[in-house]
């Protein structure tokens, strides 16, 4: 006997069909379904102080420097002493060469461009330690509470699932990399004579924008792929500093030992600054290689985390 | 209370999801009514896959599941109109009770002045709105749980599955959870709840889907699954005051197949004319001065009903 099949046709339970709720809610699809995931996510970030005063410091202690270097470099470029230097304010004008020509302060401004590139460039290791710290867990600890199936009970894919976590890390990516950049061009640009800033480097605000957004791009996804592939933060943290170290010396090696640049492509950071020298039209000499290659190599962490993303997520159905 | 045949909240026909080589369920062919229904099998017998699968966590490897009508795997329109408790812990110890159940709202679509209404009436109803504001991390494992079963239900969903709702709930936190469930049901909410304590589910309903090794090996009610197996004896216990006189006598009746005395006196007869015994115990005890105390079925209960399905030795 199969109880199965011969059990089915009786069925004399309690039934509640008669009083049976039609759906009264209300259905309201919107394109932002990322934006709760988005929200709580940051919540939640914000509210842990510790993390956030010692990861933030650094960029923030930079930015303020930096803003006060570019603003005293472009004041003496109009021959003015700085306010708050003071005395200081003369002999610095003459240590940086003086000012009060359009050339010199053409030069000058020049002078200023090349600090935020180097700007860039140094707060980018600050970039990845906030997107790293603030993006480990956001796959992983979901895995490994196995809270991904509240998100996926809900009307809600997982494409919007991978937006939202995205978007909570690229937001750190923002707040270290692109937004002390456009305080430092904001310096320069209310500093400079005339808007001068503005008008001879103007294109800096954009490719600003570009840079930033590309290396938050590369270095947001990294770290997704990464926690999608790990089963706690911790792990994930460990990994993706693992990958940026092990990364940048193998590449550092190759290209040494082969006596070929082009190997430094395996480096995210070394193609992070090979592209901002051409991006910023500056020339730091060392590093003169294939550029082109440099964005195919980011273009193709790019791909590869989020082939890897993905995939682990389509996993996360399976318990 | 009617005894139509309403459409089923829960159509699978030779639903299969394998993880590997491994059999998660396989070849499952039910359907659900609406009403409470409960979920039973013992450890491994695909209960939550099966769950997952109606909550379109999974996708089946063959066959199809339809809920409230509709394939739910990647279908919002059902998810909105489903509620699911996990069996896995899922919560983010960081928010606040209130916070989680609002996200949870706000991920359904609802505007934030309603899901925060919504969330703290959820939280009411498993009795968790003293400790709205307070983080999850730090709740007991029954909080957690409840807070769980408040996501589940906040949006009032038509359908409500939860996976082991009772687990880690204290015996008061229990009976409010069982009287919630009633509530819904009366409500007019479908519930499916899986478990594998047997108690737990005749405490809230007869209507019960049998699981085992993936496969169903029964649904309906636990009395007419019961009236199934008939090649197992029906099983009666009398207490009496001279078991071993009413023994004797009772051995003798047609259909009784066997009459032990068990621990503490108890008389237990094996029937396979249930109504004949009824008929004639009372004349018989009678006549044999048995003093009857009490009698009952030992079978009618699910404990009975799944030793015999899964084929124990009762």
């Amino acid at each position: 006997m199969n109880p199965g099949t011969e059990a089915a046709p009786a069925n004399r339970a309690e039934m509640h069909g008669g009083a049976w709720r039609p759906w009264s809610g209300e259905r309201r699809p919107s394109r932002l379904r990322a934006a709760p995931i988005v929200r709580a996510g940051l919540r939640i970030a914000l509210r842990k102080k510790l993390p956030l005063v010692l990861l933030f410091l650094p960029p923030v202690v930079a930015t303020i420097i930096f803003s006060f270097v570019v603003y005293t470099v472009a004041a003496l470029a109009q021959g003015m002493a700085p306010a708050g230097l003071g005395g200081a304010g003369g002999a610095m004008g003459q240590a940086m060469g003086g000012a009060g020509g359009a050339g010199d302060i053409v030069k000058q401004l020049v002078r200023v461009r090349e600090m935020i590139v180097g700007f860039h460039l140094s707060t980018d290791f600050f970039s990845v330690l906030l997107m790293a710290w603030f993006g480990a867990g956001l796959l992983a600890d979901d895995r490994k509470s196995g809270a991904h199936l509240l998100y996926f009970a809900r009307p809600l894919t997982r494409f919007d699932y991978l937006l939202g976590k995205f978007c909570i890390v690229a937001a750190f990516g923002v707040l270290g990399s692109i937004l002390p950049g456009l305080v430092i061009i904001s310096v320069a640009v209310a500093a400079s004579p005339d808007w001068s800033f503005l008008q001879q480097e103007g294109s800096v605000v954009w490719k600003t924008l570009l840079f930033g957004g590309a290396w938050t791009l590369v270095v947001s996804s990294l770290v997704l792929a990464v926690s999608s592939l790990s089963t706690r933060k911790s792990y994930a943290l460990a990994g993706v500093f693992a990958w940026f170290m092990f990364s940048g010396a193998t590449a550092l090696l190759l290209s040494r030992l082969l006596k070929d640049r082009d190997w430094l492509a395996l480096s995210p950071v070394q193609c992070g600054v090979r592209i901002a020298e051409d991006l910023f039209d500056m020339r730091l000499g060392v590093r003169d290689w294939n550029t082109p290659l440099a964005w195919t190599a980011w273009g193709l962490v790019v791909a590869l985390s989020w082939t890897i993303i993905w995939w682990r997520t389509r996993r996360l159905e399976v318990v | 209370m009617t005894h139509a045949s309403p459409a089923p909240v829960v159509r699978a026909k030779d639903l299969a999801r394998f993880y590997g080589d491994v059999v998660g369920v396989c070849d499952l062919t039910v359907d659900i009514p609406p009403g409470t229904v409960g979920l039973l099998g013992p450890t491994g017998a695909g209960k939550s896959t099966f769950l997952k699968l109606l909550a379109g966590e999974l996708k089946p490897s063959r066959g199809s599941i339809e809920v409230l009508g509709a394939p739910p795997f990647a279908n919002p329109a059902v998810h909105s109109r489903l509620g699911f408790c996990p069996q896995q812990d899922a919560l983010w110890d960081d928010m606040t009770a209130l916070e989680f159940v609002e996200f949870l709202l706000r991920l359904s679509g609802f505007e934030p002045a309603r899901a925060r209404k919504a969330a703290l009436v959820a939280l009411e109803r498993v009795q968790l709105v003293d400790a709205k504001d307070r983080r999850l991390g730090g709740f007991s494992k029954g909080m957690r749980q409840r807070a769980r079963i408040a996501q589940s239900i906040a949006h009032e969903p038509q359908l409500v599955v939860l996976d082991e709702p009772l687990t880690g709930l204290d015996p008061l936190a229990r009976h409010a959870t069982l009287e919630l469930f009633r509530q819904l049901a009366a409500e007019g909410a479908s519930v499916l709840f899986s478990t594998h304590v047997l108690h737990e589910v005749e405490a809230l309903t007869t209507n019960v889907v049998l699981l085992h090794r993936g496969r169903l090996l029964a649904r309906g009610e636990v009395p007419a699954i019961r009236a199934l197996l008939d090649r197992h004896p029906r099983r009666y216990s009398i207490q009496a005051r001279e078991p071993r006189r009413l023994a004797r006598e009772l051995v003798e009746l047609e259909g009784v197949e066997a009459v032990r005395i068990a621990e503490g006196g108890m008389l237990v007869v094996e029937t396979r004319q249930p109504e004949r015994l009824l008929e004639a115990l009372p004349a018989i005890a009678s006549a044999a001065r048995a003093g009857i105390g009490a009698f009952e079925s030992r079978d009618e209960g699910l404990e009975a009903v799944f030793d015999y399905l899964m084929g124990g030795s009762t």
